[in-house]
């Protein structure tokens, strides 16, 4: 493919997918903006004052939806690493089987994982609180987190730690000092995948939260919904924000011309 | 430094056929340089890991001068184990590296950088403290590995195959390197290997091992000229094996009667000799064959002659073979200190 050609298709592909959210942001700074007009008529920052104002929901929500995104990453990671390692590592007995059951949550329609759940939150009591939220986000998270690290410790050489163990460090040396380093950029993968997955989140954050926990997702919908397409506007771009500072932060990784999820060796 | 003793040592691997370490004893002493010599499969690398703590074995005992460390985990024994491939850390530099195991113990910084030049110094890397593991060549990466293990000052090193991944000229100084370094150090070395010529250079002595046990031990050439068994003898290229009887310093055969050396077992057994020390022409011990075939094997060629039905290979320089031609009588010595009886096969 020349050069040329290259960047044009580059520019179609960015352009198509730009595209969609560009009458989002248009909405979010228009004053009256009615249908044979091509831009709106008048600008405004009226509904980005709005959506900050004291009374406002959004910044609560952008703090919940934050707060949920950040511990459900982390302890998708928490789980997900050890997980991962076994699957990528070891060849055990049921190992497709165990891959088909993980992966399950991410086929199952979300509506029906998060039913199923509720009764049993519902139980718990961890129904309409942020901790029910942060766990049920386990669901679609998780999986990812165990697909990203399990190709990352194929690629992982475990003698490494073996010979640092042999070389006097203790376990918690090794994993601090061996496994972490070798690791560290499907980590951060992984984490910002799941961080991700959880921002976006709606159906089951829906489910559980009752609509007592409220996140950017659930006023977006909401406000699409009444008809308010000036703070669904605002709602929009503020749940871009995460993606595209972290696809520029690893759009090398992702292009697979990077060394994430390329391994240790 | 330590004194090194397997005793009784037994594993099989989860779904192995065959046991990886069977009965295995052997003593490794202070300061010594032992070289465990097997084909691959043997067990050999398995035992080294026993002694470094990386596998616990199902029986027996590992003893570092005496007392068993058998509940020892590896980074709390006496020994460092060197990989086969060096495991160098990719994230960390050459330096880095080389102060891993003291950084693990909590040394002082400034202890640590003088230590690692030093070690760095040993292995005449002394200005590539700064490089990565990815940039260094093979040769480079396998001596920054031995610097890694040699600023521990263990009382043992395991060396797991340190040269199979050079080529033959790196080869030549790294085992001089490795010679060098262990006798300077004094360290207790005990070297895992499946080249033959690799051990008998590095080892003070050499152990054989075949099928998870100990076949023989003693110098270099010991172990090549005076096999213990047919196993022994065939694993280092032995190919004549002659039934007879021993008796009074003779060997009685189909060849006739031959002399053998001094010490030679007495009784039921197969004479072997190895294809290189037979000799053509007259003297002690002359037989006549007539040559079947001959091989040209580069630096030696490879002569097959029979006599009454009985087999003999030599491995002869172009100008001994040159008057073997396939169908012709020839006429062979086989000198008697190369003959060896192997007693009971």
């Amino acid at each position: 493919m020349s050069p040329r050609l290259r960047i044009l298709l580059g520019l179609a592909l960015i352009a198509a997918l730009v595209a969609p959210l560009l009458p989002l942001a248009l909405w979010s700074v228009a004053r009256g903006w009615f249908f044979p007009q091509i831009l709106p008529a008048n600008w405004t920052i009226e509904p980005w004052m709005q959506a900050f104002a004291p009374r406002s929901e959004i910044p609560g929500a952008l703090a919940t939806t934050t707060l949920i995104a950040l511990a459900a990453a982390a302890l998708a990671l928490a789980l997900g690493i050890p997980a991962g390692r076994a699957l990528g590592l070891y060849r055990f007995r049921g190992k497709a089987l165990v891959e088909l059951a993980l992966l399950a949550p991410v086929i199952v329609p979300g509506i029906a994982v998060g039913l199923g759940i509720h009764g049993v939150f519902l139980r718990l009591g961890l129904t309409n609180s942020v901790p029910g939220v942060v766990l049920v986000h386990l669901v679609p998270t998780l999986p990812y987190v165990i697909f990203v690290m399990s190709g990352v410790f194929a690629n992982y050489d475990a003698e490494a730690e073996a010979q640092a163990r042999s070389l006097g460090a203790r376990p918690l040396q090794v994993l601090w000092h061996v496994m972490l380093p070798a690791i560290a950029p499907g980590i951060v993968v992984a984490g910002l995948f799941a961080f991700l997955v959880s921002w976006s989140q709606y159906i089951l954050t829906l489910t559980i939260g009752g609509g007592r926990v409220v996140t950017l997702p659930l006023l977006l919908y909401a406000q699409a919904g009444a008809g308010r397409n000036d703070q669904a506007g605002v709602l929009a771009m503020l749940s871009l924000g995460p993606g595209l500072v972290i696809l520029a932060l690893v759009a090398r990784q992702l292009t697979g011309r990077g060394m994430a999820i390329g391994g240790t060796r | 430094m330590t004194r090194l003793t397997l005793n009784d040592l037994h594993l099989r691997h989860p779904g192995a056929e065959r046991p990886a370490l069977d009965a295995l004893s052997l003593e490794v002493g202070n300061g010594e340089m032992l070289a465990l010599l097997g084909p691959s499969g043997c067990g050999k690398t398995t035992a080294l890991r026993v002694v470094a703590g990386l596998i616990a074995p199902d029986a027996g005992e590992v003893r570092f001068d005496g007392v068993s460390v058998g509940h020892l985990p590896p980074e709390r024994r006496e020994a460092v184990l060197v990989f086969q491939s060096g495991q160098l850390f990719a994230h960390m530099d050459v330096a880095a590296n080389v102060g891993f195991g003291l950084r693990m113990q909590h040394r002082p910084k400034r202890e640590i950088a003088r230590r690692v030049a030093e070690g760095l110094e040993q292995v005449q890397l002394g200005d590539l403290g700064h490089r990565r593991p990815h940039e260094l060549s093979g040769g480079q990466r396998q001596r920054v590995a031995l610097a890694r293990a040699l600023v521990l000052k263990p009382g043992l090193l395991l060396l797991d195959e340190p040269l199979s991944s050079l080529d033959a000229h790196l080869r030549t100084e790294m085992r001089a390197l490795i010679r060098r370094l262990q006798r300077e150090t004094g360290i207790t070395t005990l070297v895992v290997t499946h080249d033959q010529e690799e051990a008998a250079v590095l080892g003070d002595r050499v152990a054989l091992m075949l099928g998870g046990r100990i076949h023989q031990i003693g110098a270099g050439a010991t172990l090549w000229n005076r096999p213990a068994d047919l196993e022994v003898a065939r694993f280092f290229g032995g190919c004549n094996f002659i039934p007879g009887r021993s008796s009074g310093g003779a060997f009685d055969c189909a060849l006739g009667r031959l002399a053998l050396p001094h010490a030679a077992p007495a009784g039921e057994g197969c004479l072997t000799l190895r294809p290189e020390a037979i000799e053509t022409g007259e003297g002690e011990n002359a037989v006549t064959l007539r040559v079947i075939e001959t091989r040209f094997e580069g630096l030696l060629t490879r002569i097959t002659a029979e006599v009454a039905g009985l087999r003999l290979e030599a491995l002869m320089r172009a100008g001994a073979a040159r008057g073997a031609t396939p169908g012709q009588d020839i006429r062979w010595r086989l000198p008697r200190e190369a003959l060896w009886v192997l007693p009971g096969v």
